[in-house]
Formats: C-alpha cells, structure tokens, sequence
C-alpha cells in the first residue's frame, strides 16, 4: 500500500477530456436556443453556450497541464493503492442496489423497499449475514418513516396504507 | 435605536418553543456530524434539510445555522481524543490535541477548545451584528453591473481557492453553471436545454443535486473503505476538564487573536474555517512565547484554531446574508435553503425579512450558549458514539438522503437527479474535484444571469458598461487577479525571479 498520497493524473486527465466534450456537447445544444431576444438583450441561449465554451477552455488547460505533468512522471509498475477491486465492487453493488430501489420507490411500499434497501447497504458495507442486521435496517426503516411520515406528515409511497 | 428594537425582536422570535426546540436539534446534530469522521458540516446541513420542509423560514434556518457552528465545535473532540479530525478545519486541533492527549492533558484541551470556540462564536455573532445591517446597506447602493462583478469575482475566487487546483476550482464552477442553466430561463421564461424530460424543466434540484454531491460519495467512500476507528480510554470526568490557570495565562493572546482572523478569514469568500485555522495556527506560532512546544501539545495553539474556526463558521454568514453571496460551501447549502423557503438572501433580506435575520442572529447567541453547556457533558455520549460501526451510519445516511430527496416534492424524477448526482461526486472525489464551486454555481447562477441581463438592457447591450464603472472595474479586477495568482505558470514564474535573483546577490 502507498503511503504518500500521488497526484491523480490519470484521473484529472480522463475527467478533463470528458468534461471537454461535455462542454462541446453542450455547446452545440446551447446554439439552438435563440441567443438574442427582440429587444435588444441576450436571449436564454447565450448563458449556457458561453458556459459550455469556458468548460472547453478550462478542460483544455487541465487536460494540457495534466499531460505535461504525466509525459515528466517516470513509468513505474501497477500499485495497489490503498483499496482493492473487491472495495470498488461493493461501491458498483450498491449503486446498482440504490437504481433498483429508484425503480422500485413508486411501486413498493416505501417500509419494505427503504428496509430492502438498508439490508443489502449493511450487508455490502460488512454487517455480519445475521439478525442484527434485519433489526438494524428495520429500524433504519422505521424510524425514517416516523420522521417523515408521522412527524413532519410528508406522505411516502405506501404511506397511506398506515391511515 | 432601531437596531436594538429589531434585535429584542430577533430574541423574543429565538425564545420560542418552537426555534429553541429546533436550534437545540441542530446545534446537537452538528455537534455529532462534527464528531463523526466522514460527515462534514456540509453534508450534515445537506441532511437535515428535508426537516425543514414543513416548518416555518425562520426556525428551519436557524435549526440549518445551528448544525454548521455545531459542527465547529464538535470537530475538536475527536481530534483531540483520537488524533481523527471531524472536519477539516480541526486539522491543527489533532496535531497538537493529540499530544496532549498523550501527556495526560486531553481532558484540559477539550476544555479549552469549548472555551475558546464559545469566546471565538460569541464574538463573531456581535461582528456580524454590528456589521451586517452596514454591509446591506453599501450593498444596496450596487447598480446590476457591481452585482454582476461581484458575483463574477466571488465565484473565481471561491473557485481557485477551494481545491487543490486552481483549474478544477473553475472547471467545476464552471460546469456548475452549466447545470444551472438547464430549465426555464427566468428572463423571457423559456424552457431552454432539458431534451424533452418534464422533471428537468423545473431546473436542477438544489437538494437532489447538494445531497448528491455531498452525502452520496461519503457513504460510497465508507462502502470502499470501511475503517474502524481505534477507540482509546481518557478521563473524562468534568474535573478533569478545565485549563489550568498557566493554561489561561499561555493563551491570552492566542484568544482574541484566533477570533479575530477566523472572523476576518470567514468574511472573505472562499476562506472560511479551514484556511482562518491555519492562518491562526500560523499566527500564533510567530507570537507565542514558547512556539517550541506547537507540535508537541500546545494549549495556545488549540486556543488559537479553535476560536478561528468557531469565528469563521459565524462570520461567513455576513456576505451570505448582506451581497447574497456565500463565502464557503456550508453557507452555499445554507443560501440554497433560504431560497427553498422563499427568502433571497442579499441587502434586501435586512429590509423584507428583518424578523427572519434577526431571529437567526439571537439565535446564534442562544446557540453558542447552548453548545458550551452542552459540549463538555456531552462528550463521553460522542465518544461511546464513535464505537458504532461506521457502516451503521453510512446506510442511515444514504437512506435519509433518498427519503429526503423524495419527500421535497415527491419526484421521482429528483431521487434520479440525486442518483446522477452521486455517482459525479463519487467520481470527483476519486480524481480530487472539488463539487463546492458546483453547488455555489446551482445558488448563485440566476442571479449572474439576471445581473448580466438588466446591466445590458441599461447600457443599449454596450458590454463596457462592466468597465467603465469603477467598483464593477475594481472587483472585475479582483476576479481576474485571484485566478492568476493561483495559476502554476505564474508560481513557476515567481520561482524563476526568486532563483535569478538569488543568483544575482550570490554573483
């Protein structure tokens, strides 16, 4: 494991170059809204384009400097630096166990789909497979839908069920 | 004469059940968020925002205050207890808490970081008093060119100053701006850029895209890393907890001192608590009359960041409340809830809501107090709250943020601007972007744009109008300054005049 933090230039650089394109992208879709109006002043268009041409610029020097540094750096071998795959695929699990959960929002009851939710967050996160977890994200679940719900009368999905 | 009026009624509204019920919530949860590594004072405001819904503007701001300063104060408990900084602004309390830790003291170093955080609060409540109604009213005299410079100038300078590059800075405010503007346009009132989604043409939801950015990638990073933190038994009896009178007597300057520029670094946009705290370190350092002992366990040293940080988190409300413009990230999520709760923060918010304004600044009174009560008592709960596993807290946290979003306005539609959002802020804080200048842009982007607008329609669409006046000029100026002196060409320029004129006198 690495003990000095290295600048992350692989990442500055990918993300340049996509925010780069992105404001190219946003650029071209900025130029069919009318940048004048009739009288006289800037139209809703000429915001977004302009903001979309700094991202460009700003992205280019990022993506210049970020690869000037990155031809200096001597090549060394792949490291492990500080967390594993095994870290990154409980991150992938639960992001895909919260775009389930969104799909699910307005068709399950918002107690069983928040403590289904909770369950897999704990269990992926490292909670032991027993019953503490199932009462630790019961009551996750519950006591959410009490704040919510009962207390501050925000109606969930479900929530009419309780009355 | 009638600023004492309005100040009795700003603490006649603080005194009611209802804002000391809620002020009391959120110094308490902002004392816990500052506890808990991981959950920062920004999104710990972030979080409780959906509470607020329901409640009146005035109670839901000071409950939202009450969770920033609250933070302040208990960011220093960790650090001084187990060497783990709450938030970045108790960096300096860690190093030198730490070690009194070691040497027996850590009982009398969190007394006087409740101390001291209480004196650096207070006093900066009483600036932003006697300040704030003046500021508003210089504001006021601001034609559309000054507000546009002015937010143009804050939003560089927060930029350049909130990472570890200055281009990222800009990069994401200025991607922040682009987010801004999908939706309708407030001049003409045409829906521009939403690509035919219906939940898009309300704009980018504040909530959705602050929870997102803020609470989502802490619980991701926490699923990734999951650390446990190593728990170590210190004395903790309220004995135990006071300086001693050597202590008082090391620290008579370091006080003031550290109020004074955590005050002053708070004012300032893009300071805040974090760099008032090195400054303050910095300072007292150079002053102090046993500056051997910083970094061994210094009682002046956490005198000096502790009333900084308090200082600054107060103080930079003052530009939020009086130009409308927010000099920190906590104080951009703080704007962005005044706005959902209908308020517009800027010199006219002394003049159309001085009963909101003044309730929150009595409040800030009562809170300190409440804090320095409860701050001590409270920290062997705080501490046995350390021994729940970290993975306990993050799920909670990322199934609050999901309610949370949900219930603003019952859209499904945000909950997935909140899941958009939170896989860009996990990705960001992988490749070390700051998200702040993007939420500062979500806040501060219509107002640009309505600034930018009615400067034209004033000057026939003549652009000089910017540069012919000369406050506009001036903070113009400031803006293009702030980026270029944070630029690594211009500090590889002033290392080259360094070297050659090192040269010179050695030749």
């Amino acid at each position: 494991m690495d003990t000095e933090p290295k600048p992350r230039t692989t990442g500055t650089l990918v993300m340049s170059i996509v925010l780069l394109l992105f404001g190219i992208f946003w650029m071209i879709a900025a130029k069919n809204v009318p940048n004048k109006t009739g009288f006289g002043s800037l139209g809703p268009g000429f915001l977004p384009f302009w903001a979309g041409a700094s991202l460009v610029i700003i992205s280019a020097f990022l993506m210049i400097g970020t690869l000037r540094i990155k031809l200096r750096e001597k090549p060394e071998p792949a490291k492990t630096v500080g967390v594993g795959h095994h870290g990154q695929w409980m991150v992938l699990l639960t992001i895909l166990a919260l775009l389930i959960y969104i799909i699910l929002l307005s068709r399950l009851h918002f107690f069983i789909n928040t403590f289904l939710l909770a369950a897999v967050g704990l269990a992926l996160s490292g909670e032991p497979l027993k019953l503490r977890l199932l009462v630790v994200a019961a009551l996750i679940s519950f006591v959410l839908f009490a704040i919510f719900v009962f207390w501050l009368q925000i109606p969930l999905p479900g929530s009419r069920i309780f009355g | 004469m009638e600023a004492v009026h309005l100040m009795i009624g700003g603490f006649q509204a603080a005194f009611s059940w209802l804002n000391l019920l809620y002020l009391f919530i959120g110094v308490l949860f902002g004392n816990l968020v500052g506890v808990l590594p991981g959950l920062g004072p920004v999104s710990g405001t972030v979080l409780l925002i959906p509470l607020t819904f329901k409640l009146p503007a005035a109670t839901a701001i000071i409950m939202l205050s009450g969770v920033y300063y609250g933070a302040m104060y208990g960011g220093s408990t960790t650090s001084i207890l187990l060497n783990i900084p709450g938030e970045s602004s108790s960096l300096m309390t860690a190093v030198e808490g730490y070690q009194l830790t070691k040497q027996g003291r850590g009982g009398a170093a969190l007394g006087m970081s409740a101390i001291t955080s209480f004196i650096g609060g207070t006093l900066a409540v009483v600036g932003l008093m006697t300040l704030s109604p003046l500021m508003a009213d210089v504001a006021l005299s601001f034609g559309p060119p000054e507000n546009f410079a002015l937010i143009f100038a804050a939003f560089t300078i927060i930029a350049s100053l909130g990472g570890s590059s200055v281009l990222k800075g800009l990069a994401m405010g200025a991607l922040g701006v682009v987010f801004a503007t999908i939706g309708i346009e407030p001049m003409v009132a045409q829906n521009r850029l939403t690509f035919g989604l219906a939940p898009l043409s309300g704009g980018v939801s504040f909530v959705a895209a602050a929870m997102g950015l803020f609470a989502l990638p802490e619980v991701f990073e926490g699923i990734e890393q999951p650390g446990q933190v190593v728990f170590q038994k210190v004395a903790l009896k309220l004995r135990n907890l006071m300086p001693n009178r050597q202590d008082f007597k090391d620290s008579k300057t370091a006080i003031p001192m550290g109020a004074l520029t955590g005050f002053i670094g708070g004012v300032l946009p893009g300071a805040g608590a974090t760099i008032s705290s090195f400054f303050a370190y910095g300072i007292q350092k150079r002053i102090a009359k046993r500056p051997e002992l910083f970094g061994k366990g210094s009682m002046e040293a956490i005198a000096a960041v502790e009333g900084a940080n308090n200082a600054a988190s107060t103080s930079a409300l003052i530009p939020m409340l009086t130009f409308g413009i927010p000099g920190s990230g906590t104080a951009a999520i703080l704007m962005g809830a005044m706005i959902i709760h209908g308020l517009q923060p800027g010199p006219l918010l002394f003049e159309n809501n001085p009963d909101v304004v003044w309730a929150l600044i009595a409040s800030m009174y009562l809170g300190n107090i409440m804090l320095f009560i409860l701050n001590l008592p409270l920290i062997g709960i705080w501490v046995s709250f350390m021994r729940l596993p970290t993975h306990i807290i993050l799920t909670g946290v990322l199934a609050i943020s999901v309610t949370g979003v949900y219930a603003d306005e019952n859209s499904l539609g945000d909950v997935i601007v909140m899941f958009g959002f939170g896989i860009l802020g996990y990705i960001l804080k992988k490749t070390d972007f700051p998200p702040a200048p993007i939420v500062l842009a979500l806040v501060l982007t219509e107002q640009l744009e309505g600034a930018l607008h009615r400067s034209l329609v004033i000057s026939g669409g003549d652009w000089s109008i910017f540069f012919t006046r000369p406050l506009s000029l001036g903070l113009l100026l400031l803006a293009l300054i702030s980026i270029i002196l944070q630029m690594p060409a211009f500090e590889r320029w002033v290392g080259k005049i360094r070297r050659l004129a090192r040269e010179e006198v050695g030749g």
